[in-house]
């Protein structure tokens, strides 16, 4: 095992594993206690209209991603503050409307797009230490953010109206943690790409949450959740000659069935 | 200075439905008002408008003369406790110190374990909201509101599913409370409400409002639009007094 960490991709592999943790449990957690999974869902799947425009104008691809995924963040956001009783309808089509656009944006782009295939199910071996760095500066915005608004972020995803009697400026609060959660998905293309990072979002913070007291233990303990999973995936991976992307994601699936099936035992034998 | 409440020919409209219509109502400092009437009255409506949630289509919304939007911190809002997600990992402590967000002495511990005490949620504080009874949660948001020292409380349905005897209980610590705090709750359980408030009102959209303790048949007649028979054991007109002999 010692001697995988001579190869370089192996080693960046490892470090943007336990990096993308680190902002997929933070973030992972307010997705699944407010229960925004299908937001996050739109928010994620229209990145991959950038991905085509990358591909097209010849840019890095994850550069598009970045101004999809937070343009989709920042429409989200707007339509909240509207009230508006068909949001999930329109967030359905802001998905649609990201995957169709990518989708034409290459069939325009003349030859062969061959590693379009890992950005929609993610390869982390092929991580280059730029991207590493991009991850850590990801971490560094979200970790400073969530401690700078902890207690105005827990004031409007446990009880949204409350907040707004505080005089808490919730529609803003929602603002940045939706692009927050569009810095995450950055993240997380690479890794498991989009069309499964939804669920390395959310299954990490499902399990924590069979333990966790407090929103800060679901933040830990969702990290953990996704080191563990991210990196044993990457060695299954590796040794199996298996997809990376799905290995991480059905052993996290496995996870929170055992982990499931545990709690429901448990409370079952002190019932 | 006064922190009297003030209503003048507020009306408000959710899309071309017309919720409540031209309220006019005052309520005196250290109050305890009931407001009653049938589900889908606007009940909830008038106290998101009270504590500043909605705006009104018309009409002014004042606490001792000056507009709402500027006096929100004098107004404590006790939601009703299905307003939240049950299993949100949450301690009763960190819910109720929700409470002081945004508000001067973020750090004041001492009068959060005050409030916990005077809602009798001391011995609670590390356990999981989730956990808790109906009764109890009720009594975290009120602690909750407390934290922030209202002048004026606002409860919506403080009673509702939760058993009478606990019921009991919460009116009977509001009362204590109301001895320097104007409380003003809405529900529809009438019977309640008569035996713990000064004063009683009448909500289907419109508010009917004598300023006396005392429902009157005609009052429920137009509020619930259908004729009503009151729970006074033969005394029609007079629910109050009879209820409160046989406490």
């Amino acid at each position: 095992m010692i001697d995988l960490f001579q190869y370089d991709f192996f080693v960046n592999a490892f470090i943007a594993s336990i990096l993308a943790s680190i902002a997929c449990g933070i973030i992972g957690s307010y997705v699944v206690v407010k229960r925004i999974v299908f937001i996050s869902g739109g928010i994620s799947h229209s990145a991959y209209g950038g991905i085509g425009l990358g591909y097209f104008l010849g840019i890095n691809p994850l550069f598009g991603a970045l101004i999809f995924s937070l343009s989709a963040a920042g429409i989200i956001s707007f339509l909240r503050t509207r009230h508006n009783t068909n949001e999930d309808t329109i967030i359905g089509m802001l998905w649609a409307f990201g995957m169709s656009l990518g989708v034409l944006f290459i069939s325009f782009t003349p030859g062969y797009a061959g590693d379009l295939m890992s950005y929609l199910f993610g390869n982390i071996l092929t991580v280059p230490l730029q991207e590493i760095y991009i991850i850590l500066a990801i971490d560094v915005i979200i970790i400073l953010i969530v401690a700078l608004f902890f207690n105005q972020f827990l004031a409007i995803t446990f009880d949204e109206e409350y907040a707004r009697t505080l005089g808490l400026k919730v529609d803003l609060l929602y603002f940045i943690l939706f692009m927050l959660i569009a810095l995450t998905v950055i993240v997380l293309i690479k890794l498991v790409g989009i069309i499964l990072l939804i669920a390395l979002l959310t299954i990490p913070a499902a399990i924590a949450k069979h333990y966790a007291v407090s929103l800060k233990q679901l933040m830990f303990y969702s990290v953990a959740a996704s080191i563990i999973f991210t990196i044993s995936g990457l060695f299954i991976s590796y040794y199996l000659n298996l997809p990376t992307g799905s290995s991480i994601i059905l052993l996290s699936i496995l996870g929170y069935i055992l982990s499931y099936l545990y709690i429901t035992f448990k409370n079952k034998r002190y019932a | 200075m006064s922190f009297y409440v003030e209503l003048n020919n507020v009306s408000v409209k959710y899309g071309d439905s017309l919720i409540l219509e031209d309220i006019n109502l005052r309520v005196a400092e250290n109050e305890f008002l009931g407001i009653i009437g049938p589900n889908g009255g606007g009940k909830t409506t008038l106290l998101k408008v009270l504590s500043g949630l909605i705006k009104p289509k018309s009409g002014s919304v004042t606490i001792g003369g000056k507009k709402i939007e500027t006096q929100k911190s004098l107004v404590g809002y006790v939601p009703q406790f299905t307003s939240f997600n049950n299993d949100f990992p949450i301690n009763v402590l960190e819910v109720v110190k929700m409470g002081r967000l945004g508000k001067m002495g973020n750090e004041n511990d001492d009068q959060i374990l005050k409030c916990l005490e005077t809602m009798q949620i001391l011995n609670l504080r590390d356990e999981q909201i989730g956990n808790l009874s109906g009764g109890q949660k009720q009594r975290v948001l009120i602690a909750r509101a407390l934290v922030g020292g209202p002048k004026i409380l606002l409860l919506d349905e403080p009673t509702a599913s939760i058993d009478s005897k606990t019921g009991k209980s919460v009116y009977e610590l509001l009362n204590k409370l109301n001895e320097t705090t104007t409380i003003i709750l809405v529900s529809h359980d009438i019977g309640a409400i008569s035996r713990h408030v000064k004063k009683i009102g009448c909500l289907n959209k419109k508010l009917v409002y004598h300023d006396t303790k005392e429902i009157t048949k005609e009052m429920l007649e137009s509020t619930y639009q259908c004729p009503v028979d009151l729970i006074a054991h033969g005394i029609p007109h007079r629910v109050l007094e009879h209820h409160h002999q046989s406490i």
